[in-house]
């Protein structure tokens, strides 16, 4: 019976999993549409300028070089609302994977969601403050989403790599609470006279795998954790990423003792003990 | 009379509540506590169905880690975002 409720529990978490990547795929679409918009809007204000700039040369009217002038903020104000959108969908995408996820753990997800919501609550402030706003009121926005989208850049990529330490954490977590399960039903399987030796063997390798995985995953976490400024992201963001596939390739390795574990106690559980233990394979 | 019935509804609803709960929390047969050290235990001290399914839960989990990593890595490092970076740079109204 528990059985089944446990495959019923995997149905679910797949098809819950299935869910997660339709809304994150979608997520990533706007983002995509978003940027794609941004660059017509990008077009129209380089030709407005340049429009303008030959205008100049020609030594056109006052008046048709301030109705040009006027183009060009207009299509400034455009460009950058445009701009800001997409950075904002690009925000609300990592939002959408990171509420979705299934198993990371909460006060992780709570921080992480807490500097997104904060990101893109000041790029809304910036966006709101483009409508009607003069060319030096522009120049002055531009700027300042300047320096901000440098700094989410950075924190994007810190972010990243806390979701990913936060995630492979649940990952050990949890194969190191299968480990003292399987511990505690080798004694028993010992204590009822079997031949435990094998498992004992497996179990051993099984927990020194997840203890090499919490290590690299306990550097990966200082690795992101270290990420503070343009100048050092790209790299500690590679050697944080690259002990976090270290760490999943640790815990896949595990799983293979894992699968030969499960096997030799479903055998020795034979109620005909049919199977010879030291023998199988 | 249509109280009882009421109360005897009620309390098989609970029951039932119970057991739906302990089923769906896949709860650990753990041995009674007033065995002694010395006797042995009449049923498993670890659920096997449990242990039976450590195996394919822990491969979903790796599979749905795989899918988290490929997904968030490319996000983190979609081209568009350099794109943006250099327009910002470069915005000179």
């Amino acid at each position: 019976m528990l059985a089944g409720a446990l495959a019923a529990k995997a149905i679910v978490s797949s098809a819950a999993e299935k869910e997660t990547q339709t809304r994150f795929q979608e997520a990533k679409q706007k983002y995509s549409n978003e940027f794609n918009a941004s660059r017509a809007t990008k077009r129209a204000y380089e030709e407005a300028q340049t429009r303008f700039r030959n205008l100049k040369t020609n030594a056109t009217s006052t008046q048709e070089q301030t109705r040009l002038k006027e183009q060009v903020r207009l299509r400034a104000q455009e460009f950058l609302k445009k701009e800001i959108s997409a950075m904002i969908k690009y925000l609300e995408a990592l939002k959408n994977r990171v509420t979705n996820m299934n198993k990371m753990d909460e006060g992780d997800r709570a921080f992480i969601l807490a500097k997104i919501n904060e990101n893109i609550a000041w790029l809304q402030g910036k966006q709101a403050e483009i409508d009607g706003a003069s060319a030096d009121k522009l120049k002055t926005i531009s700027q300042e989403v300047k320096d901000y989208w440098k700094n989410i850049r950075v924190a994007s990529r810190k972010m990243t790599g806390q979701i990913l330490a936060s995630r492979i954490k649940f990952l050990i977590g949890k194969a190191e609470l299968m480990a003292t399960k399987l511990e505690a039903k080798i004694q028993e399987l010992k204590q009822a006279g079997k031949d435990t030796a094998k498992l004992e063997e497996l179990l051993a390798d099984f927990k020194t795998k997840i203890a090499s995985a919490k290590s690299s995953y306990e550097q990966a976490k200082a690795k992101f954790a270290a990420i503070s400024s343009k100048d050092n992201v790209v790299q500690l963001f590679q050697e944080g990423h690259k002990l976090i596939k270290e760490a999943n390739q640790y815990v896949k390795q595990a799983h293979k003792d894992l699968i030969q574990l499960v096997r030799r106690i479903k055998q020795l559980e034979k109620p005909s003990d049919s199977v010879n233990a030291t023998t199988t394979p | 009379m249509r109280t009882k019935s009421f109360i005897f509804i009620l309390l098989v609803l609970a029951a039932a509540a119970v057991v739906f709960y302990l089923v769906q929390t896949g709860v650990d047969m753990m041995p009674g506590t007033e065995e002694t050290a010395g006797q042995k235990s009449t049923k498993p001290a670890i659920e096997s169905a449990s242990i039976g399914t450590f195996d394919t839960e822990l491969e979903a989990d790796l599979k749905s880690f795989d899918t988290d990593l490929f997904d968030l890595n490319n996000l983190a490092n979609d081209a568009s975002l350099n794109t943006i970076d250099s327009d910002m740079a470069n915005f000179n109204l």
